[in-house]
């Protein structure tokens, strides 16, 4: 049956031509993509200070510091920190150690002030106990995170 | 059982997820027998109306389906 | 009458079939949400909230699911002109729809407890919300047409393009960054998941599976008894 191949030929064709364009798409959009950058990323590529934008990274353990409405935290990729200033209700999850993205401007004194910050949690779900009995095995790999201005971690968390 | 309605603090986002998503399924089901059973009926009265002419219309269809 | 000799065939199984896949899926629902909202136990994190995930996960990967479906049913239908194709791809579109919708519901209704908004433009969520769209716009194309063969094409066509979206879902998360985490399930080595979520989870993954199959069999019936009613319409008015 020629024609049925005729049209299974096109079908595969099609689908291939539009797979290699949207793939070129995507690979060309790969920076317009990205929902925040690393505290990394905004150093190697420095950006004005009235460009809204947003940057993710972990809360640094012991850098969050409460006076009145305004918090004042660091986010941190292991590698290199921004301190953060913002005025408002924090969501439930905003924990030190755990991720956070924040938007806002990044002022020319290196400090960001945030307008909105949401908290980003990992694709682990554990229960409580379970959580506590591995650490108490040590088997439980924390992230704890101080700000590390002297770090070479080049991965940024994810 | 008020903890558990209570959703650690969150039974105001817990309990609605469960109530959409729920409710649009069952909502969906419900349309979808519905229309089954519609139109099952209308076929059955359509064949039962064409009583003996039945002949006739399965005739006229056979004669669309080799003159495509 | 060899047009109607496959679906005739299909009547016949799906009458076996339906008793089967509809009384599972209730079963495995009903197990599946006692187990969900009383046993499992809460996230460490995210406490008693972590339970929207049992109705969240699911819907999203049958809407994926169904999709897939769709876009395989309409291949078919375009390539070896199979009329039960057609009816199969045609059947699909609302369910995936359905299953879609809830996703990015309870999603917006998790994000607001948790990240602290119901909703982002990142890659992952906005790329769902496309898979919102093409479903309803496939559905919209379909019925526009007087003449359903004409529509099933014209939709096959649709739902063939669209499916570069399935891969781009799936593979957002690691492709870019996003608010939205990556995947728990599929990861190799270290389970992401407690066994006593995950279980709860692929029983509710069941049920709606087995929600999908019963409703694209009722839905296929429908349509055969449909294109039936149409048929004879037709030939009386040509008999007249």
């Amino acid at each position: 049956m020629t024609r049925k191949q005729r049209r299974l030929a096109w079908v595969v064709f099609g689908l291939l031509a539009l797979g290699t364009a949207v793939g070129l798409v995507l690979l060309a959009a790969r920076d317009s993509v990205v929902f925040f950058f690393s505290p990394s990323e905004l150093a190697a590529k420095p950006v004005d200070s009235n460009r809204r934008l947003r940057i993710g990274g972990l809360v640094a353990t012991g850098s969050v510091r409460q006076e009145g409405e305004v918090v004042h935290f660091i986010v941190t990729d292991m590698a290199r920190d921004i301190p953060v200033v913002f005025t408002g209700l924090l969501p439930d999850l905003f924990r030190e150690g755990q991720g956070v993205v924040a938007e806002g401007k990044l002022g020319d004194d290196g400090v960001f002030r945030a307008s909105e910050v949401l908290a980003k949690h990992d694709e682990t779900y554990m229960p409580r106990e379970v959580v506590e009995a591995l650490k108490k095995a040590g088997q439980w790999q924390d992230v704890s995170v101080a700000p590390s201005p002297g770090a070479k971690s080049p991965e940024a968390p994810r | 059982m008020g903890d558990f309605w209570a959703m650690g603090g969150h039974g105001a986002f817990v309990w609605p997820a469960y109530g959409v998503g729920l409710g649009v399924l069952a909502v969906l089901a419900g349309v979808s027998v519905w229309r089954l059973g519609k139109r099952e009926a209308e076929l059955k009265n359509l064949q039962a109306s064409l009583g003996d002419r039945r002949c006739v219309a399965r005739e006229a269809l056979h004669h669309r389906e080799d003159t495509p | 009458m060899h047009r109607f000799a496959n679906p005739t065939r299909f009547l016949r199984l799906s009458k076996v079939l339906l008793p089967w896949s509809g009384g599972g899926g209730v079963l495995l629902l009903v197990v599946g949400l006692v187990w969900g909202l009383w046993f499992s136990p809460a996230d460490y994190q995210q406490g008693e909230t972590v339970r929207i995930l049992y109705i969240h996960v699911p819907s999203a990967w049958m809407g994926l699911f169904a999709y897939t479906v769709m876009a395989g049913a309409s291949a078919v239908g375009l390539i070896w002109k199979h009329p039960l194709a057609d009816l199969v791809a045609k059947a699909s579109a609302p369910v995936g729809a359905a299953f879609t919708f809830v996703c990015l519901v309870t999603g917006a209704l998790w994000g607001k407890p948790m990240w602290g908004t119901y909703w982002v433009w990142d890659a992952r969520l906005t790329s769902m919300l496309i898979l919102l769209f093409l479903y309803l716009g496939y559905m919209a194309l379909v019925n526009a047409f007087d003449d359903p063969g004409r529509g099933a094409r014209a939709g096959a066509i649709l739902a063939l393009v669209g499916f570069v979206n399935v891969p781009v879902i799936k593979f957002s998360v690691d492709w870019w960054n996003t608010l939205h985490q990556p995947a728990s399930v599929s990861r190799v080595g270290v389970p992401a998941m407690a066994l006593e979520m995950l279980l709860p989870l692929l029983v509710m993954g069941g049920a709606f599976m087995f929600y999908y199959v019963t409703l694209l069999l009722i839905r296929v019936r429908s349509e055969i008894a449909a294109a039936k009613v149409r048929a004879i319409r037709l030939a009386q008015g040509h008999g007249a």
